[in-house]
């Protein structure tokens, strides 16, 4: 047996779908934005996480300096904290064919944004402030930071001025050696969020689009 | 006859064994992964010093443990799901186009053997890296193999030729709560 529907009972299907498939893009990304990034802050690294991990490394004697040094090696001024920078980040969503998906894009702007400075030594006396974001920092480097944060990764650090050595602590000044390497365990954030938030957000949206389909039988 | 004394202590031990000696066949020649990729580490654990790791490796590497639902009476099956990852590092070769096949074998490799694997025996493990075969052995299942590749993540060899194989195992406990 062979049915066919009416127009008008076509567009009522339509309309039902598309009502459904709005409400799934507004719940989602409700959902992606509060309870999923909550979920992923809780995996990231705090503040002085943050600098002992950027801090520690090995240097090209194969010294390891395992430190934070407080007047100079990691300052946040103009820049957010790794909790700050994930908790303000905003889904894109997507719909492709009626299938709708949430993304949180990894962008080098949003890597840059969460940088760090430190003072470095140019005179006997003077000091002066650097940043993940100079010119000369090294954009590859840092436009890839968050990525390491999740993946783990390595950075190796130079002094910027010919003929200087490194502090310990710091990404470059006159001090000790030649480079440091540092390498950054994965910390998973966005792995172990997701993983936390799955039965969550399936919940959410199976409430959502049954009290929105219930408003077509009314 | 000696039973296991507890699943959890014994899994990742188990796990790192079957990696070090499963094997299996390629291009006519069957051995371990150590056969099929001559010099590889394999690792327990993420590299603390990723600049010093040797080309090629692999590591071993429990997640987070995801929350259980365990609300039930009576007698049931606690289902305890343990998240793995596999990392790879592949870039022992010295040209481009060698370390991207290198990664991608090595990643489909570990692949293939998760896939065709349908449990791992867990043994005791008294007092080394060698399980004791005399403890009865259970398994656990592996489940939502997930394989991709990560993004360059820095400027060392270590950070351009990366990959990641995501699986869980899981064990289906019987608990009497009568």
């Amino acid at each position: 047996m062979k049915f066919t529907l009416t127009a008008s009972g076509e567009n009522k299907i339509n309309k039902i779908v598309n009502a459904l498939i709005q409400k799934t893009k507004e719940e989602l990304k409700q959902t992606i934005d509060g309870p999923v990034l909550d979920n992923v802050v809780k995996h990231t690294p705090d503040r002085s996480q943050e600098a002992y991990f950027l801090s520690s490394g090995i240097s090209d004697t194969g010294v390891s300096w395992n430190k934070v040094d407080p007047q100079r090696g990691f300052i946040k001024e103009g820049f957010k904290t790794l909790r700050e920078g994930i908790k303000l980040q905003k889904s894109i969503i997507k719909d492709e064919n009626n299938i709708v998906s949430g993304v949180i894009e990894h962008t080098p702007e949003f890597s840059l944004s969460v940088g760090f400075g430190w003072l470095t030594k140019i005179g006997k006396q003077s000091l002066k402030k650097r940043s993940t974001t100079d010119a000369d920092a090294g954009t590859e480097t840092w436009s890839s930071l968050v990525w390491k944060w999740e993946n783990g990764g390595t950075y190796t650090v130079r002094p910027r001025d010919y003929g200087s050595k490194l502090l310990k602590s710091v990404p470059e000044a006159n001090g000790g050696f030649d480079s440091m390497e540092k390498t950054i365990q994965p910390w998973r954030m966005y792995y172990n969020g997701l993983n936390d938030s799955k039965a969550g957000i399936i919940e959410i949206l199976k409430k959502s689009l049954k009290s929105k389909a219930q408003e077509f039988n009314n | 006859m000696p039973t296991i004394t507890n699943i959890i202590p014994n899994v990742n031990n188990s796990l790192f064994y079957w990696l070090n000696t499963i094997t299996y066949t390629k291009n006519s020649i069957t051995g371990k992964i150590s056969s099929h990729f001559p010099g590889i580490n394999i690792l327990l654990g993420f590299p603390s010093a990723l600049e010093a790791l040797k080309l090629p490796s692999i590591s071993l590497v429990e997640n987070s443990i995801l929350p259980q639902s365990n609300e039930v009476f009576g007698e049931y099956r606690k289902m305890i799901t343990f998240p793995f990852t596999i990392w790879g590092f592949a870039g022992s070769k010295d040209d481009d186009g060698k370390n991207k096949y290198e990664r991608d074998t090595l990643k489909n490799d570990l692949r293939f053997l998760l896939e065709k694997t349908y449990f791992i025996n867990i043994y005791d493990f008294p007092e080394s890296l060698e399980p004791d075969f005399n403890t009865v052995s259970t398994d656990v299942e592996i489940m939502n193999i997930k394989t991709y590749n990560i993004p360059i993540t820095g400027t060392n060899k270590v950070d351009r030729y990366r990959f990641a194989v995501d699986f869980d195992l899981l064990y289906y406990w019987n608990i009497d709560l009568t």
